[in-house]
C-alpha cells in the first residue's frame, strides 16, 4: 500500500491522468447499472464532504465533528433557492457554499479561541442545534415535513435526470474542489493554517493573525460542505433534517480519520472504503455505523496516521519533494 | 552612541503574588548584542514574552523605535519588526525545513485566496521570493542541504538554527533569543556565537539570553542581569563580571538575605 | 408564584441528576485529565442496566443503582483499555478520537441490540408532598438523598484512603507522583472507572425519572455533563455538583420560558456562555499558562 503511495507520489502527472481516465471509463462501464452508479455518486459526493472537512481538521487542526451542520445548511439553502425562488443549480450552488461558510463564520467568532473536545462538543451542538432549528422552523423549512419537488439541474441547456448525468456533475465538483484546495493548500494561506495545527503560539510569533485564519479555515471548509449539499439536494430532489443527523456528522469524520487527515488523498480513500465496505456487505447495512466506529479504533490502534496518511508529510509537499531529490543529486 | 530601539520602562508582570518580572527598565541600542542573563526562575523568558505580546503587561510600558507596543497581539508584533526564538523549540514539527522558513515570510507577502487558486502574478511573485529568499536565509544558518527535510528529524542544534532561520524571515529590527545554544555541544556553540555575530554584522539588534556566561560574555556589548524578576545590574561584560550583587545571585544567594 | 417554585423544585430535582454525571465527568477530565467522548454512552449503559434490573430482574431501586453502578464500572474498565491505555500520555487529540469511536460503536450497537423504541421503565416511588401548590415527589427527594450520599462517599474516598490521596497526588503531577512510587496507570484505571460509575448511577436515576430509556439518550446526556462539568469548572468536584445543580435550573427555568423541544439548545447556549465569558468554570482554578 506505502508503495503504490510513493510511486503515485514520483509520477503525480501521471498517476492524475491515470485516475482521470478511469473515472471517466467507469460510467460507461456500469451505465446500465443504476445500483453501481448510485454507490459512485456516493463515494464523489462523500469525497467531496470529507476533504471539507479534513480543510478543517486536517490541515488547521480544529477539530470539528459537526460538519454535518453545515452540509444541512447547503442542502437546505439549495432546497429553498430551486422550489421558492426558481433560481438556478448554477447560482444555487455557490450560494449554498457561501451561505454555509457564512454560518461558519458565525460559530467561529465566538469559538475560535477553543481548542480539543470544547470545540469539538460546540460544532456538535451547533450541528444539532442546525437541525432543531431546520426541523421547529415550519414556515421556512416545512419541518418534519421536509422539502419535496427539487428540479433537476440544467447543465449547459441538457437537463440532468439520470444517475449517469449525476455522476458526471459530482465527478466536475469533486475535481474542482480538490483542485482548488490543492492549490489554497499549496501557498502562503494554507502553510498558515497548517503552521497554526503545529504550534499555534509560534505561528502568533511568526505574524499570523491566527483567530482569523481559524476563521477563515473553517469557512473555506464549509464552503464545499455547502457545495455538497447543494448537490445532494438535486440529486434526491428532497431534502429533510432526517440526513443531517449527528450521525452522519460522524460518519464524515470517520472517513477523514480512517483514510488519513492531513492529506489531500487521504479523505478521498476513506470516502471509498467507508461506502463500499457496507455495500459489499450488505447483511451489515444495519451496523453501518457500528463499523465505521470500529474503523477509527482499528485505525488508532493499527495505523494511527490513517490509510493514505503519514503521507501527511509527504503530500504536503510534493513539489519540494521533487525538488529534494534533485537537490540531493546535484 | 546609537538610537534606542528597544525601551522598557518599570515592565511588572505579577502571576497572583509572584512577580516574575518587576519594575524593569532596560534600554537595548540600534545595532546591539544585549544579552539577559539571571539565574533560573529569574522572569527572562518572562521578559520576553512580555516584550513580544504573548502574555499581557501588569503594569509599566515597552517603546521600539519610540512607538508604545505594551499588550499589542503577537502578530504585531512580528509585524513592526521584533521577533523571536524559543526556549522550548516549538518548530512547526510536519512542516519542511523550508516550508518553515516560509512561514515566517507570512507578513510579506500578499497572496489571497483568489490569486493562490489562480497562481496569478502576486503569487508567483510571493513564491519566487519565498523560496528564494528562505533558501538564502537557510544558507544563512547552514541549512540547505536540509530544506526538504521534515523539521522534527533533525538534531537539536539544528532546529535551533533553524528557529533563528524562520525567525530573521519576518526581516525583524531587533531578534529576541531565548538560549539559543541551550544543550549544545561545545562546537556547536561556537558555531552559533559565530551565527549570532553574521547576523548582528547585517544590521540587526539582538537581544539574547543564555545560560553560558562565556558565551554571553564574548558576544554582548551590553548585558542586563535579572534576579527574581528585578533587574539588578546593567553594564559591560567586565563591570558584570565584578558586580557583587550578580555574584551573590550566581552564588544562590538572594539579594538582602 | 407557586408556579415558579415548582419550576425550581423541577429544576434541582433535574439538576442532581445533571450533577452526579458531571461529578463523574470532573473525576476523568478535571481530576485525572483525560479527555473522553463517550460519556452519554456510560449513562444509556447505566440506565439500561437498571432498567433490566428493574423490568426483568424485578429487584429494587436499590440493586438497579447498583446494577447500573456495577455496569458502567465494567465499561470504564473496557474503554481504559481500548482507549487510554496505548496513550498514556495523550496527546488530547488522541483520546478524543480513540473515544469517539468507542461512543459511535455502543450507540448504534445498543440501537441495534436494544432497540430503536423508548422502553417504559416501571414507576418507582409514586408519591408525594404537596406544599400550598407546589408538588415535591418522592423519587426527587430519593434522587437528592442519592447525590449527597455518593458525594460524601467519594468525598471520604479522596481524602481517607490511600488510593484516594494518590488520586489526587496524581491529580496534581502524574510525574511528580510517579516518582514518589504512585502507579499512575492503576490509578488512571481506579479513577475512570469510579467516574463512569457514577454516571452509570445518574443514568438509572434519569430512565427512573422519565420512566424512559432509549438508545440515543447518551448523546443529550452527554451533553448535559459536559455543559455541568464546565459550568462547574472541570477541575473540582464541588464546582460540578454546584453546575449540575444549576444547570437543571436553568433548563427548567428556560423550557418554561420557551418550549420542551428547546431543552438541549438550552444547555448548549449555557456551554458556550461559560467558555466565552469564564472559561475557568465558576469553582475552576486557573491554569497558570507556560509559553
Amino acid at each position: 500500500m506505502i508503495a503504490i503511495f510513493r510511486t503515485t507520489q514520483r509520477h503525480r502527472g501521471l498517476s492524475i491522468l491515470a485516475c482521470a481516465c478511469l473515472l471517466l471509463i467507469v460510467p460507461f462501464v456500469i451505465r446500465g447499472n443504476d445500483y453501481l452508479l448510485r454507490i459512485a455518486i456516493n463515494i464523489l459526493l462523500y469525497s467531496v464532504l470529507a476533504t471539507s472537512l479534513n480543510i478543517i481538521n486536517g490541515y488547521s487542526g480544529q477539530f470539528n465533528i459537526g460538519q454535518a451542520g453545515f452540509y444541512c445548511i447547503g442542502a437546505y439553502t439549495a432546497a429553498i433557492l430551486a422550489t421558492r425562488c426558481g433560481v438556478g443549480f448554477w447560482i444555487a450552488l455557490p450560494v449554498s457554499g457561501l451561505i454555509a461558510s457564512a454560518s461558519s463564520v458565525l460559530l467561529g467568532i465566538p469559538t475560535a479561541r477553543l481548542r480539543g473536545i470544547f470545540l469539538a462538543i460546540c460544532t456538535l451542538g451547533f450541528s444539532e442545534i442546525v437541525r432543531l432549528t431546520v426541523l421547529n422552523w415550519i414556515e421556512f423549512t416545512r419541518g418534519p415535513m421536509g422539502i419535496p419537488g427539487i428540479p433537476f439541474p440544467t447543465v449547459l441547456g441538457y437537463e440532468i435526470s439520470t444517475n449517469f448525468g449525476f455522476y458526471f456533475l459530482i465527478l466536475a465538483i469533486a475535481a474542482v474542489a480538490l483542485f482548488v484546495c490543492f492549490r489554497v493548500l499549496n501557498s502562503r494561506i494554507g502553510r498558515a493554517w497548517i503552521a497554526i495545527r503545529e504550534d499555534e503560539l509560534a505561528a502568533k510569533s511568526m505574524g499570523i493573525p491566527t483567530t482569523r485564519y481559524k476563521i477563515y479555515n473553517l469557512a473555506f471548509g464549509t464552503f464545499w460542505a455547502g457545495v455538497a449539499g447543494c448537490f445532494y439536494a438535486y440529486l434526491s430532489s428532497y431534502v429533510s433534517a432526517d440526513s443531517f443527523t449527528l450521525d452522519e456528522g460522524f460518519a464524515i469524520l470517520c472517513m477523514v480519520l480512517v483514510g488519513g487527515p492531513g492529506s489531500l488523498v487521504g479523505p478521498i480513500v476513506g470516502a471509498f472504503f467507508l461506502v463500499v465496505l457496507p455495500e459489499m456487505f450488505r447483511f451489515l447495512a444495519e451496523y453501518r455505523l457500528v463499523i465505521f466506529g470500529l474503523a477509527i479504533l482499528v485505525t488508532m490502534h493499527v495505523r494511527p496516521q490513517g490509510i493514505a496518511g503519514g503521507g501527511v508529510f509527504a503530500a504536503l509537499a510534493p513539489e519540494a519533494a521533487g525538488e529534494g531529490e534533485k537537490g540531493a543529486a546535484s | 552612541m546609537n538610537d534606542v530601539i528597544l525601551e522598557t520602562r518599570s515592565l511588572s508582570k505579577h502571576f497572583g503574588g509572584l512577580k516574575a518580572v518587576d519594575n524593569v527598565d532596560m534600554i537595548v541600542r540600534s545595532g546591539a548584542i544585549h544579552g539577559i542573563i539571571g539565574p533560573n526562575g529569574a522572569g527572562k523568558t518572562t521578559f520576553f514574552n512580555l516584550l513580544t505580546g504573548l502574555i499581557e503587561v501588569t503594569s509599566g510600558t515597552v517603546l521600539f523605535g519610540g512607538n508604545n507596543i505594551t499588550n499589542i497581539p503577537p502578530e504585531r508584533v512580528a509585524e513592526i519588526g521584533m521577533s523571536r526564538t524559543f526556549q522550548n523549540i516549538k518548530l512547526f514539527r510536519f512542516m519542511t525545513v523550508l516550508d518553515n522558513v516560509k512561514v515566517g515570510f507570512h507578513t510579506r507577502t500578499r497572496t489571497g485566496l483568489f490569486a493562490a487558486v489562480a497562481r496569478s502574478a502576486t503569487f508567483r511573485a510571493d513564491e519566487d521570493f519565498v523560496t528564494e529568499r528562505g533558501l538564502e536565509l537557510l544558507d544563512l544558518v547552514g541549512l540547505r542541504k536540509q530544506a526538504y527535510n521534515q523539521a522534527a528529524n533533525p538534531s537539536y542544534g539544528t532546529q535551533r538554527r533553524l528557529e533563528i532561520a524562520r525567525a530573521l524571515a519576518t526581516d525583524p529590527k531587533v531578534l529576541l533569543l531565548d538560549e539559543p545554544a541551550a544543550g549544545m555541544n561545545p562546537s556547536e556553540k561556537s558555531e552559533v556565537m559565530e551565527l549570532i555575530r553574521k547576523i548582528s554584522s547585517l544590521g540587526r539588534t539582538i537581544v539574547v539570553i543564555e545560560h553560558d556566561m562565556k558565551l554571553i560574555m564574548n558576544l554582548c556589548g551590553v548585558i542586563t542581569v535579572l534576579n527574581q524578576g528585578l533587574k539588578i545590574c546593567e553594564g559591560t561584560p567586565a563591570e558584570i563580571r565584578n558586580n557583587p550583587d550578580v555574584i551573590s545571585a550566581y552564588l544562590g544567594h538572594s539579594r538582602g538575605a | 408564584m407557586d408556579y415558579y417554585v415548582q419550576t425550581l423544585v423541577d429544576g434541582i430535582a433535574q439538576g442532581s441528576i445533571y450533577a452526579l454525571m458531571a461529578i463523574g465527568f470532573a473525576m476523568i477530565m478535571g481530576i485525572l485529565g483525560l479527555v473522553t467522548f463517550t460519556h452519554g454512552e456510560v449513562i444509556m449503559v447505566g440506565a439500561f442496566a437498571g432498567f433490566y434490573a428493574l423490568t426483568f430482574l424485578k429487584t429494587g431501586i436499590f440493586i438497579a443503582l447498583v446494577a447500573g453502578f456495577a455496569a458502567a464500572w465494567i465499561l470504564g474498565l473496557v474503554i481504559e483499555l481500548i482507549c487510554y491505555r496505548r496513550w498514556p500520555k495523550g496527546p488530547d487529540e488522541t483520546w478524543l478520537i480513540t473515544t469517539i469511536g468507542v461512543s459511535t460503536v455502543l450507540k448504534s450497537g445498543a440501537q441495534i441490540v436494544l432497540g430503536t423504541e423508548q422502553q417504559l421503565v416501571p414507576d418507582v416511588y409514586t408519591g408525594f408532598w404537596t406544599f400550598g401548590g407546589v408538588r415535591i415527589l418522592h423519587i426527587q427527594v430519593f434522587m437528592l438523598a442519592v447525590l449527597f450520599l455518593l458525594s460524601a462517599a467519594l468525598w471520604l474516598f479522596l481524602k481517607k484512603t490511600k488510593t484516594g490521596l494518590e488520586l489526587k497526588a496524581v491529580s496534581m503531577d502524574k510525574t511528580a507522583a510517579a516518582l514518589l512510587g504512585v502507579d499512575v496507570r492503576r490509578i488512571l484505571v481506579v479513577g475512570n472507572a469510579i467516574g463512569c460509575a457514577l454516571c452509570g448511577v445518574s443514568g438509572v436515576l434519569l430512565g427512573v425519572y422519565y420512566n424512559s430509556v432509549h438508545a440515543v439518550m447518551g448523546g443529550s446526556a452527554g451533553l448535559k455533563s459536559f455543559a455541568s462539568a464546565v459550568l462547574g469548572g472541570l477541575t473540582s468536584i464541588p464546582g460540578a455538583a454546584i453546575g449540575g445543580v444549576l444547570l437543571g435550573i436553568f433548563e427548567n427555568v428556560g423550557v418554561a420560558i420557551f418550549s420542551s423541544g428547546w431543552r438541549d439548545v438550552i444547555a448548549f447556549l449555557i456551554l458556550i456562555a461559560v467558555l466565552l465569558v469564564r472559561p475557568s468554570g465558576l469553582l475552576g482554578r486557573k491554569g497558570a499558562e507556560k509559553v
